[in-house]
């Protein structure tokens, strides 16, 4: 049978699914008589002994929507039949494992026999997106520790932005449910993880997804958490970078823990733990500095004041009501806390400022499958979640106190949080207790009183807090097996805290800036219906999903609900031996809710300038065109290639206001336009071996979007009339033009004796060109060419992970070795605006100094405690004078403007042992 | 090692992985850079008579604490509101061990001052403490007072000024000296800064030695103080005085009664009991002059990097001088030969 043909019996064959949906997957098959080969009608299908879930029709044929990925045992018995069962059936999102099946009459004594086949994801025409999956065993052999690091390694990802859109534009689906912390996405702080151990199957998709899911431009990020089964199982492993050399051990600590499995009855559960604590939580690789007096001249690889942690818990309870409904309710915690250091606090021995993000998620979700048929199915999903989201960032009163490795396991104790918590701006004009007045360090190798102080000039005490209750119903009906229709839709009530205090050790009557706080209650709703329909070999996705929001901000004026419609069509056939996926989708999402609060954020862009907020913002748009073409050259290769262009449209920009350089009122004021090429190559993990290798070639421009409104679509000219300048084209923030990612998985083959022998090995190869920046001139004030018109070098990582495991029976006791950048290659992540390079110019250091002197140049007498012998260069007691204050503040300035945060990672190490029951 | 042999000395597996664990265990993290705290320096010479403070402002008023270390008057070089901090300094010399100020080290709109310090063998601190609005001249408010010399602030007495004495309201105190743990002496005068042909007048004009017992609160007249503008405690809780009626002439005050001690060569500006011997610094010639205790006799000369405004004995034959020379006022340290 050539490969056409294959493709054709699959589609006669293999039901008209509905795969639209991105957190389950679907069984099918047909049933025969094995001694005539005749279609048994009315054939049983059960799932996990839960009771019949599907029935054969007239040709034999079944097929069970919405099934939960994971394995599943799946049993076959019709009447005058031996039933025959098959464990271990996995199933996965958006795909239908094909079960084929010979049933031998009871008489006959020989049992029935089962053929488990998984249609071809890559051609199998039903698959209308843009999917990329990672399944549990790449989680466990792949070098990623968490979903974020699982998202980063897809193509099209760079660094929280799918195919070019801003950080933001994406939302994240726990088994089902949408979540996004909608206050405050653009910084990408989320609040919430999944713990890795416990995700089941994660994906990306980055194109055409469904109907059912809203409030995103760019992505889905989809994760489905496992569920106990039938007997307790566990998993364990400790991690660290203890027993490395000094530049490969940031002091990290990590323990995992898993354990699920029957509780009582028929209510499983699953509890997970995923706790990590590093000494250093942003690691990297800066070149030590070339004065010996800079004390990181000796120890360059550890910054003081960056300890993190982070903690997260689920657990989750699976309660069967009855054969048809399933209940589930899902509890997840997150705890993070980090140091932040910061240059400018170098050389104090007060902690400096700390950060505390936390996210709380729980869930109900209740599935009701109909009585099975087999002409039609219906399957009811509502889910109920509570999901919470707090950040809080203020100056740390003390050094938490490590306990075990680097594990504190207590919570940063910040100043003032409490007025910020109760939001009392009446109490936050005075100065905030625990906020220490920043004086020049005087312990600096340096001595002059520049660049280094003892506490934040900065003062800055924020919380906020988003909460969000969220209730959906999705409904699938399926008509035989060529009809897919989905409707349902969803309502969310979300309350929004903020309070955010500037110079906090200062009175506002003293001239800092006075506390702004807010709280407001937005609302979301969304409805949709989604059709699939399959004629033949041609298949015809539409869906059309509408979005409402309202901001609930209390002196809106004139902000009025908004309203959206999403029209979605996607049309794949079979074209030779390739299958053709054409879409076009319109996508929306509501603004982040930060951006409607009127006058409550000052410098939220953090670029000096002062952003008033407008509660009238509408939605944010995308409307995307994809063609798609996917092949499988051999066997064991698939290959995928696709362009898209997308128009973005509404984005949220800073505008101008009046003649004030340094207002601006947020508005709907950017667009882009993004184009790429897709090209995927897989070659399945099949006899130790498999790999796949994405690239990506991509060209994001906008017209506006700069932080400093130098180009934009609209301006509004102090008489209030807009004014459209010429339309000026640039980079995206996020126009990475080539990404490459390889992905590959190996097995040492188990022979008796050898060393390596049932060693796994799991690698990460990503190579990229650089991401856009711009370039100012000296002054600061004026941009070198358009915005984003220079590019940062490109960045290259190799991550492995090396595992060997020995089976004691049922269990699993095994060592592996995590390693992240490989080549210890030090990355480029950023660059001085002014001088293109990580590192200032001399010029701009002469500048500081000058500057610097000019502020301070009183002589520095021998008792003092910022003398130093060296600059003393007549040795009269007294260092004076530019001649000999000048070396120590220029000194001092290129210790200030050491590039550390312009690298990237170092060469991370980390060797982890774990037992699996 | 081969992996025959490996195997052959294997632990379960279960085993290694706990021994493993201990062992991860066992390891120290590697901790990162941490500023090396600055050492102080010692002193910059070591000569006889040997410079301490080299700063370009002013450094008044020494009083050595145990022989082992000055508390002074220091105004910081680089404060925009001019406050008059407490600077504590090795006697030796070296670097600061410490320097507190009014309201902090962060300048305000107030200019304060804490003054002519003086530190109890119990370790009480007297200054005084003066507030005023930086546009202004004359200081809005002074007061004697007691704290301790970590944290001066922490009042634990305080005597506001004018007070009633020698027949007068003397607005102004300097020169503290304590006399046991509880009894004060200190010079009252005026400073009222009075306007003479558009210029202020600063001068410090003495009234007599007065007494203050910080328990009770109670002021009163040194028994025949009246007159006396400086003077130096001696070890049998008399002083040696100086009467400005006749700036040159020394006497030794006690239980009331005042003896002729002796005659410098000039007007006296302060002086120090230097192991029982009385130290004079006269007002012209930079000059340092000690007389015998018995005969009143002058013993020694010596000349003064500047004009030695204040003396404070240090233990031994050592003296700190307040001296002002032509870049201000700073700290010497004075062995005398």
């Amino acid at each position: 049978m050539n490969r056409c043909c294959a493709v054709f019996v699959l589609l006669l064959g293999a039901p008209g699914v509905g795969l639209m949906g991105q957190t389950e997957g679907n069984i099918g098959g047909r049933v025969t008589d094995g001694a005539t080969g005749e279609p048994v009608v009315g054939a049983i299908i059960e799932i996990d002994d839960r009771g019949a879930r599907g029935l054969t029709d007239s040709t034999g044929v079944f097929l069970i929507r919405s099934v939960r990925p994971g394995r599943h045992r799946i049993g076959i018995s019709a009447i005058g039949y031996r039933s025959v069962s098959r464990d271990s059936v996995l199933v996965e999102s958006g795909r239908t494992v094909r079960l084929d099946v010979s049933l031998t009459r009871v008489a006959v004594p020989v049992r029935g026999v089962v053929v488990e086949a998984e249609p071809d994801p890559l051609l199998d025409p039903l698959v209308t997106q843009t999917v990329q999956r990672i399944r549990v065993e790449e989680l466990r052999e792949l070098p990623v520790s968490t979903l974020s690091e699982v998202v980063a390694i897809q193509g099209g990802v760079v660094g929280g932005s799918f195919r070019g859109g801003r950080v933001g534009q994406d939302v994240l689906i726990v088994d089902g449910l949408g979540l996004k912390n909608q206050f405050d996405a653009a910084s990408g702080r989320f609040g919430l993880r999944i713990p890795a151990v416990a995700i089941q199957e994660a994906s990306v998709i980055t194109n055409a997804f469904s109907a059912r899911y809203g409030r995103a431009l760019s992505g889905v990020v989809t994760a489905v958490t496992k569920e106990g089964g039938d007997r307790l199982t566990g998993h364990m492993a400790v991690e660290t970078d203890r027993p490395f050399p000094d530049g490969s051990d940031v002091g990290l600590d990590r323990l995992v823990a898993l354990a699920g499995g029957p509780l009582f009855g028929s209510v499983r559960f699953l509890a997970a733990m995923d706790a990590q604590a590093r000494i250093d939580d942003d690691p990297v690789n800066a070149p030590p500095p070339a004065d010996s007096l800079d004390p990181r001249f000796e120890r360059p690889w550890l910054l003081p004041n960056a300890a993190g942690e982070r903690y997260d818990l689920l657990g989750k309870l699976t309660i069967p009501l009855g054969a048809r409904q399933t209940l589930r309710v899902l509890g997840v915690v997150s705890e993070s806390r980090r140091e932040l250091f910061d240059p400018v606090l170098k050389y104090t021995t007060l902690p400096g400022n700390g950060e505390e993000v936390g996210g709380r998620l729980a869930m109900l979700h209740l599935e009701r499958t109909s009585v099975p048929r087999s002409d039609h199915t219906l399957v009811i999903d509502a889910r109920l979640g509570f999901f919470e989201s707090e950040a809080a960032r203020a100056p740390v009163v003390r050094h938490p106190r490590r306990r075990v490795g680097a594990f504190s396991f207590s919570g940063l104790e910040f100043a003032g949080m409490t007025i910020a918590k109760s939001q009392d701006t009446v109490r936050a004009r005075d100065p905030i207790p625990g906020f220490t007045v920043p004086t020049f360090a005087d312990a600096t190798p340096w001595g002059v009183n520049a660049f280094f102080m003892t506490s934040s000039p900065r003062g800055e005490l924020r919380w906020n807090r988003f909460r969000e209750v969220r209730g959906r119903v999705d409904v699938l009906l399926g008509r035989g097996r060529v009809t897919d229709v989905r409707v349902g839709g969803e309502y969310a009530r979300q309350w929004v805290d903020t309070f955010t205090r500037l110079a906090g050790f200062r009175a506002v009557d003293d001239g800092a800036p006075p506390a702004t706080a807010a709280s407001y209650g937005p609302s979301h709703a969304a409805g949709y219906v989604e059709w699939q329909q399959r004629a033949s070999d041609l298949t015809v996705s539409a869906g059309l999903r509408v979005d409402a929001f309202g901001s609930g901000v209390a002196d809106a004026g004139g902000a009025s609900g908004k309203l959206a419609a999403s029209p979605r069509l996607a049309v794949s056939t079979a074209l030779g031996s390739a299958t053709v996926v054409a879409s076009v989708g319109r996508f929306v999402q509501p603004p982040d809710l930060q951006y409607l609060v009127s006058a409550a954020f000052d410098d939220t862009l953090r670029t000096g300038r002062f952003r008033r907020g407008n509660p009238s913002l509408g939605f944010e748009t995308s409307t995307q065109y994809e063609l798609q073409a996917r092949v499988r050259p051999s066997a064991d290769i698939g290959f995928r290639a696709g362009v898209y262009v997308r128009r973005l449209e509404g984005l949220i920009a800073s505008v101008p206001v009046g003649f004030d350089p340094d207002s601006a009122v947020f508005a709907n004021g950017d667009f882009g336009t993004v184009k790429g090429v897709e090209i995927a190559l897989e070659r399945e993990y099949r006899d130790g071996f498999g790999l796949r290798a994405t690239y990506v070639l991509q060209q994001a421009q906008a017209t506006a979007t700069d932080a400093r409104d130098l180009f934009r679509r609209l301006r509004i000219s102090p008489t209030g009339d807009t004014i459209r300048p010429s339309e000026t084209a640039f980079p995206l923030d996020f126009d990475r033009r080539h990404a490459l990612s390889v992905t590959a998985r190996a097995r040492v083959p188990s022979r008796g004796g050898a060393v390596f022998a049932g060693t796994e090995a799991g690698a990460v190869a990503q190579w990229s060109s650089g991401l856009p920046f711009s370039l100012r001139d000296a002054t600061g004030d004026s941009l070198i060419g358009l915005p984003n018109s220079q590019r940062l070098p490109s960045q290259f990582t190799v991550n492995v992970m090396l595992r060997r495991s020995i089976d004691i029976g049922a269990t699993a006791v095994g060592v592996y070795l995590d390693v992240r950048n490989l080549t210890n290659r030090r990355n480029v992540v950023a660059v001085r605006r002014s001088s293109g390079q990580p590192d200032p110019t001399d010029a701009e250091i002469a500048g500081l100094v000058a500057d610097a002197f000019e502020a301070d140049p009183t002589p520095i007498p021998y008792e003092s405690p910022r003398y130093r012998a060296w600059a003393d260069a007549d040795g009269d007691g007294l260092i004076a004078g530019m001649d000999e204050l000048g070396p120590m503040y220029e000194r001092a300035a290129r210790d200030f403007t050491q590039p550390i945060f312009a690298y990237g990672i170092p060469r991370l190490l980390r060797f982890g042992v774990e037992i699996a029951f | 090692m081969s992996p025959e042999l490996i195997r052959n000395v294997a632990l379960p597996a279960g085993v290694r992985a706990v021994a493993l664990l201990a062992f991860l265990g066992a390891c120290n993290h590697t901790e990162p850079f941490q500023p090396s705290p600055r050492e102080p320096l010692g002193p910059y010479e070591r000569a006889d008579v040997r410079r301490l403070t080299f700063n370009t402002s002013e450094d008044s008023d020494p009083f050595v604490i145990g022989d082992s270390v000055i508390v002074f008057t220091r105004i910081e070089p680089n404060r925009s509101d001019g406050d008059r901090c407490l600077a504590y300094l090795p006697v030796e010399g070296g670097t600061l061990l410490q320097t507190l100020c009014p309201h902090g080290m962060v300048a305000d709109t107030m200019r304060d001052a804490w003054l002519f310090p003086a530190v109890s063998p119990g370790g009480r601190l007297a200054y005084v403490s003066q507030e005023s609005r930086i546009t202004s001249f004359a200081p809005g408010v002074r007061r004697l007072t007691v704290g301790t010399t970590r944290a001066p602030d922490s009042v634990t007495f305080a005597l506001n000024l004018p007070v009633r004495l020698f027949g007068q309201e003397p607005n102004s105190v300097r020169r503290l000296a304590w006399d046991g743990a509880t009894r004060l002496r200190f010079v009252a005068g005026d400073e009222g800064f009075p306007l003479v042909n558009n210029v202020r007048d600063t001068t410090f004009s003495a009234l007599g030695l007065a007494v203050v017992e910080v328990e009770s609160g109670v002021v009163s007249e040194e028994p025949g103080g009246e007159g006396i503008y400086v003077y130096a405690p001696r070890a049998d809780s008399g002083v040696w005085a100086v009467d400005a009626e006749d700036p040159a002439q020394l006497f030794a005050l006690g239980a009331g009664i005042r003896t002729v001690a002796g005659r410098f060569s000039g007007a006296i500006l302060d002086i120090a009991d230097v192991g029982g011997i009385p130290v004079g610094a006269l007002a012209l010639g930079a000059t340092l002059e000690w007389l015998d205790p018995g005969s009143g006799r002058l013993m020694g000369r010596l000349v003064a990097p500047g004009t030695v405004l204040r003396l404070s004995a240090a233990g031994g034959r050592r003296v700190v001088a307040d001296v002002e020379g032509p870049l201000g006022r700073d700290l010497w340290l004075i062995t005398l030969p």
